[in-house]
């Protein structure tokens, strides 16, 4: 899709500032874990709550959709 | 309010980076907005060879991330934004954008570039970014022992091609003609190669898969002549997305393909949406145009273009850093006419109250 999404900025903001645990994995040196989880086109990103998988997209996600896919599961 | 900028720069491709570092360097504190596709297409090539300066060649995320660090040193801001509307009439300048927020300013370069072109054909909504792609050096390393279509004939399409064969197992170039548009280098590069195969006179009619699966299968069209999407109906098109193997359609033959990617390479198209109801002159395939001479005035003061946005024909890096640096002069010098209008104005004018 697009390498230099978003430089990880809103990324980096949703780790600093939600509830929520972030980890970044690089692709191209994880392909089996990429494999794993059908990952097909670059920016993905995957939501789990609880342990469970409730999200996957692809593309870069706007910062305000990012806090709000989040906030939907740790507003409960 | 937001306070008034002297310049925003909307877009953060070589040609937005190069007006950046113009104006920054001129004290103009030059916002610059990243949309969508930060960094633009150069973010998408592997080795730029003909960019002056790199005798070995540079990488083309390289060459943007160097360009942003330098653009920074002089005090370029950076945010990230899409401009939905545009005011270029007013004075200030208001851009509208994507997350509701409004910026003023004095002078605008639009420096917004060219996105990948879709082909149209079904389901391709759906399965972007889950096995079809615009950008092979992105994705195509999921394609490990996959078999892939590239779709195009130009050398964007081989470029793709080309990277492909290092992943996967067949690459089969799909072109709706029987001659490729590819310079003859690439051209020749791509028919030496293997992997490549090709595909003449044959066009993409559906994608088949799911956002689960990724791309399964891909239903291919063609015709003795060329452009055989052209002499099919649209029912036809409904019938393919809906996975049913189709016959009779007269001199077009259909067949369904096993693959697990499909890339397209099939051109550009300007990002000027957002200057579609504005007085900006748009051609008639959307791309800005500039007032003639050697310029990036375009029909609105104050309103510049730089780079593929405003230029359909030469489209190299080289040339989009060029243009962007004239559109920062050309800006410059219109911010200080300007300034000089409204000192002599100033005595006799009564001020507005905004």
């Amino acid at each position: 899709m697009w390498p230099l999404s978003d430089d990880g900025a809103s990324i980096e903001k949703l780790a600093a500032e939600s509830d929520a645990t972030v980890a970044k994995v690089d692709v191209d040196a994880r392909q089996q874990l990429a494999s794993a989880y059908g990952v097909r086109g670059v920016p993905t990103s995957v939501l789990f709550a609880d342990g469970e998988q409730v999200d996957q997209q692809v593309g870069m996600i706007p910062e305000e959709r990012l806090f709000d896919l989040v906030e939907g599961y740790t507003n409960e | 309010m937001s306070e008034v900028q002297d310049v925003v720069i909307v877009g953060s491709g070589v040609a937005g980076l190069s007006a950046a570092v113009y104006t920054a360097r001129a004290d103009l504190d030059p916002l610059v907005l990243e949309g969508p596709e930060p960094g633009g297409q150069l973010t998408l090539t592997t080795d730029v060879e003909n960019y002056l300066g790199f005798p070995e060649g540079v990488g083309g995320m390289e060459l943007i991330q160097n360009g942003k660090e330098q653009a920074e040193r002089f005090g370029a801001e950076f945010e990230h934004g899409t401009v939905e509307t545009a005011s270029v009439e007013d004075r200030p300048i208001e851009l509208g954008l994507s997350n509701g927020d409004v910026l003023r300013t004095r002078s605008l370069v639009v420096a917004t570039g060219a996105s990948a072109r879709w082909v149209g054909a079904e389901n391709e909504d759906e399965l972007m970014g889950y096995g079809l792609s615009t950008c092979a050096t992105c994705d195509g390393a999921f394609h490990r022992g996959d078999d892939v279509l590239v779709i195009g004939g130009g050398d964007s399409a081989m470029e793709e091609a080309l990277f492909l064969a290092k992943f996967a197992d067949t690459v089969t170039v799909v072109h709706r003609r029987e001659e490729l548009r590819a310079s003859d280098i690439m051209a020749q590069r791509a028919r030496e190669n293997e992997k490549i195969e090709f595909r003449w006179n044959a066009e993409l009619l559906a994608i088949h898969g799911s956002q689960d699966d990724g791309v399964t299968a891909a239903t291919l069209v063609s015709h003795p002549e060329g452009h055989p999407t052209e002499k099919l109906g649209d029912d036809v098109r409904e019938r393919a997305a809906a996975g049913e193997t189709l016959n009779a359609l007269g001199d077009v033959q259909a067949e369904r393909v096993d693959v697990g990617g499909i890339f397209y390479g099939v051109g550009h198209v300007p990002n000027t949406d957002f200057l579609a109801d504005t007085p900006v002159d748009l051609d008639a395939d959307g791309y800005i145009e500039t007032t003639g001479g050697m310029t990036t005035d375009t029909d609105v003061e104050g309103v510049f273009g730089a780079g593929d946005v405003m230029d359909p024909e030469y489209r190299q890096a080289i040339t989009a850093a060029g243009t962007g640096s004239m559109a920062a002069l050309d800006a410059e010098a219109w911010l200080e006419s300007e300034a000089i209008a409204e000192a002599d104005r100033q005595p006799v004018e009564v001020q507005a109250d905004d």
